[in-house]
């Protein structure tokens, strides 16, 4: 839990950091939507090779986000290892009782595996390399088609900006919480799942409340500034796109086109 | 229990670029039954000093004796149930963790986790509760429903009836009105006088380092600037000047 950091932005002023945060979400999820896509072994490879040269050039630290990853690492090592023991398609090398490793199997966990680990990392970069207002401001400025189908555009990114501006309070909030638990006898590392489901009440229960009582606060901080929902309200913040980010993007869609052209078919 | 800092540091966020350094080579010694008032402003370190007295953080370097506990960079966190047991931490605003159904269930939440019996820890979490200034007909209403001060009660009973041999509270009385700082303030008096526990406390109040503290230890910006007592600290009027502490 000390070492979550998702959602965390990592301040900074790497090239990676200064490209436009509309070209990052694009990209990001560009790379997710070609990892599911792929089923050779070399592609991903690749597209982890691009992710290491990103991470990189982001200066966040090798370390500081393997550390940070670590506990989706573990869960998707389960998920594979599910797949790989619990599919039976091929040929079959190992069987015991329901459990099997075959030929199929093998390929599809270690597929996934990949396929999660680049998600994971990428999307990771993104949110620590985009500070949570410029996140709200490309999704804002992704949904401004719909204001024409009358979606209330502006309430929306409000919503999304607040939710995750309060990430950071939560997760203060939830260490307060389990240090103070903690100081009370409770044993989080200890005894079987049962326990341990109980064993959140005590973290969980005062989080909501806690939270309840911000959001009252915060709305009726919001009346008392005169705040009216779905009016137009002009930006103190201007995305800008460089030449940067069009090298950036002709990049990425190059690798991404190769890798389908000359790999995948 | 006597405690002992020894050249104690702290780092927050080890791994990544900006490390911060909560506390810096930090030296003390705290007696058996006194009562200490930690003093400084605000990010000085106390909240990260006081996450050492029961082991919720390990120094970076350096070591903390309590008793015969140990505890360094290398110390496992199971072995620290026992500490816990015996070193009861109330947060800055400990309402805010009440969870339970009732009040005596909130309150011998505490005493139950560290192995009392149900009985017993019933009857302790009475006694707290009472010597807090809980009315009865509270023990078994949901605690959500009472006042902010009741709450603190509360919380402060849920500590209290594990029978700690040593107590830290960071700013136990914060929000709290005149009238309930006082009660607050003596009944922590009375813990050490007469049942000698020792007693860390947070404050900003420099009345209550002249009114109650034995000693005080004056952090900023993560160092120990002394560690003396509350006479002298008052008396060192240009000290007192060139950091900010006003005089009681």
């Amino acid at each position: 839990m000390d070492n979550f950091i998702f959602g965390q932005y990592s301040p900074g002023d790497s090239f990676i950091h200064r490209l436009d945060p509309r070209n990052k979400l694009f990209l990001t999820i560009l790379i997710i939507v070609a990892s599911l896509l792929i089923h050779s072994w070399v592609s991903p490879l690749i597209l982890l090779l691009v992710c290491a040269f990103a991470i990189q050039t982001s200066h966040v630290g090798w370390h500081f986000l393997i550390h940070g990853i670590k506990f989706f690492i573990h869960m998707i090592l389960l998920t594979s290892l599910l797949q790989l023991l619990l599919s039976r398609s091929g040929k079959v090398y190992w069987y015991f009782w329901i459990f099997n490793i075959s030929s199929f199997g093998a390929h599809i966990a270690i597929m996934s595996f990949f396929r999660f680990i680049i998600a994971i990392i990428i999307s990771m970069l993104f949110l620590l390399t985009t500070s949570p207002i410029e996140i709200s401001d490309t999704i804002s400025s992704l949904l401004n088609p719909l204001k024409f189908i009358h979606v209330p555009v502006e309430d929306i990114s409000l919503t999304i900006s607040i939710a995750l501006r309060f990430v950071p309070t939560m997760t203060g909030e939830v260490h307060r919480i389990m240090d103070a638990q903690k100081s009370r006898g409770v044993q989080f590392h200890k005894g079987n799942v049962i326990k341990r489901i109980k064993m959140s009440i005590p973290i969980m229960f005062p989080l909501f409340i806690n939270t309840f009582k911000r959001a009252e606060d915060l709305a009726s901080a919001m009346i008392l500034r005169g705040y009216t929902g779905n009016r137009y309200r002009s930006s103190i913040r201007k995305m800008h796109w460089h030449i940067n980010d069009t090298i950036v993007f002709i990049a990425i869609i190059l690798i991404i086109i190769l890798i389908f052209l000359l790999i995948e078919s | 229990m006597a405690i002992q800092f020894k050249n104690v540091s702290y780092v927050y966020h080890q791994n990544a670029k900006q490390p911060f350094e909560a506390l810096k080579n930090i030296n003390f010694h705290i007696q058996t039954g006194s009562l200490t008032a930690i003093i400084g402003q605000t990010g000085s370190g106390k909240s990260t000093l006081i996450r050492h007295l029961n082991g919720l953080l390990h120094p970076t370097k350096g070591e903390v004796i309590i008793d015969h506990f140990h505890i360094d960079n290398k110390t496992d966190d199971a072995n620290l149930y026992e500490l816990r047991k015996k070193v009861g931490v109330i947060f800055q605003f400990p309402e805010h963790q009440l969870f339970a159904k009732t009040v005596l269930d909130d309150v011998s939440f505490g005493s139950i986790n560290f192995g009392f019996k149900k009985s017993i820890a019933i009857k302790n979490a009475k006694d707290s509760l009472k010597l807090l200034g809980v009315n009865e007909h509270w023990f078994h209403q949901a605690p959500l429903e009472l006042s902010g001060g009741q709450m603190r009660r509360v919380a402060l009973a849920g500590v209290l009836a594990f029978h700690p041999k040593i107590l830290v509270l960071d700013e136990p009385t914060a929000g709290l009105d005149p009238n309930g700082h006082r009660q607050i303030m003596a009944i922590i008096k009375s813990l050490q006088v007469e049942q000698h526990v020792t007693i860390i406390m947070v404050t900003h109040s420099m009345n209550d380092v002249a009114n109650y503290a034995d000693q005080v230890i004056v952090m900023q910006n993560g160092k120990l600037l002394q560690s003396t007592t509350p006479k002298k600290l008052f008396q060192n009027i240009p000290f007192l000047k060139q950091h900010h502490l006003g005089l009681p």
